[in-house]
């Protein structure tokens, strides 16, 4: 028991530091977490903006989505409204957020997003307007004054699959999967009924449990 | 602690809510004029990739390759056909993958007419 406390404290620990590791070092840029993720992966996305002036509120962030990632759900920030600015080809270009946070505050903004299909680093280029009409531009190099959060997409990382469905991939791949295996939400479908029926059996032997209790009492 | 449990049960069994892409519109939808140049597939959102194929009733392929997400829009599946396909009916067969990595399939069929 004492064991596996410390086991849990202790992971919570290392987490804690890998959350605030990028944090310590930057606290007044906007990041953009997390650092690495795997191509043709769902990842959720988060952008923490702190104000980082104490005389002028953040009331605008302004994000540039990078080639290759395809937004496709936002979570929503209370008291800030989201604008989609698309491209050329209807793909996300850019997501604008308009709101108020006082200067000794930060806000936190998330989206869903598939990752490119190849690996590298994108950067994650932002403005941050603030309420006496300065703009901070976030769009320069890590070692910069002003630096653009930046994503590792590597093929070594873990999936994050924030889209809940199964192993992702691209188009090309889907066709080598489904051409094996008749119906493309097969697999997905057996996961969900299998987990569907343990949540049956769970919930009986609760209520059962729960039964058997009462009467004794 | 049981009723927690059964609660927790409960609510494994709610459906995940699902942002899955559909198809909104085929292009062509019906049927359309011999000399059809490309058939097209739009979906509700952005989609990953994907292939997108016709076939003529005896199951021979008139579409040019495997089909591809449209280079001028990231919610549509773009194929071309071949030349010279004459009059009749034609299967097309979708497959695609949605932004959140859900794989769908499905088809539609369309007449060629003079």
């Amino acid at each position: 028991m004492r064991r596996s406390i410390m086991r849990l404290s202790m992971g919570l620990a290392v987490f804690a530091a890998l959350l605030g590791g990028g944090a310590a070092n930057a606290a007044a840029h906007i990041q953009v977490a997390p650092a690495v993720a795997a191509p043709n992966d769902a990842v959720r996305f988060d952008v923490l903006v702190p104000g980082e002036r104490s005389d002028a509120s953040t009331t605008k962030v302004a994000l540039k989505v990078p080639p290759g990632v395809l937004p496709y759900s936002f979570g929503e920030t209370p008291g800030w409204s989201r604008q989609l600015v698309l491209a050329k080809d209807k793909s996300v270009a850019q997501i604008v957020w308009s709101g108020r946070v006082e200067p000794d505050a930060f806000v936190e903004f998330s989206f869903l997003a598939a990752t490119p299909p190849r690996p590298g680093v994108i950067a994650w280029k932002a403005l941050q307007h603030y309420s006496d009409g300065s703009v901070v531009r976030w769009i320069g190099a890590p070692d910069s004054a002003e630096p653009a959060a930046q994503t590792e997409i590597s093929a070594g990382a873990a999936l994050q699959n924030a889209g809940g469905e199964g192993p992702g991939g691209s188009g090309e791949e889907a066709e080598a999967r489904t051409e094996s295996s008749e119906g493309s939400s097969g697999s997905d479908d057996r996961l969900a009924r299998v987990l569907g029926i343990a949540a049956l059996a769970l919930a009986a032997a609760a209520g059962a449990l729960a039964w058997r209790r009462g009467r004794s009492t | 602690m049981a009723l927690a449990a059964a609660a927790l049960a409960a609510l494994l069994l709610i459906p995940s809510v699902s942002a899955h892409e559909k198809i909104v519109a085929t292009k062509p939808s019906g049927s359309a004029k011999v000399g059809l140049r490309s058939v097209v597939v739009s979906f509700s959102g952005p989609i990953r990739g994907g292939t997108l194929k016709v076939f003529n009733a005896n199951g021979r392929k008139v579409s040019k390759g495997k089909g591809a997400r449209d280079p001028r829009n990231v919610s549509r599946l773009r194929a071309a056909m071949k030349g010279g396909v004459g009059a009749g009916r034609y299967t097309a067969r979708v497959r695609w993958v949605g932004a959140d990595g859900h794989h769908q399939s499905s088809s539609f069929r369309f007449r060629l007419v003079r």
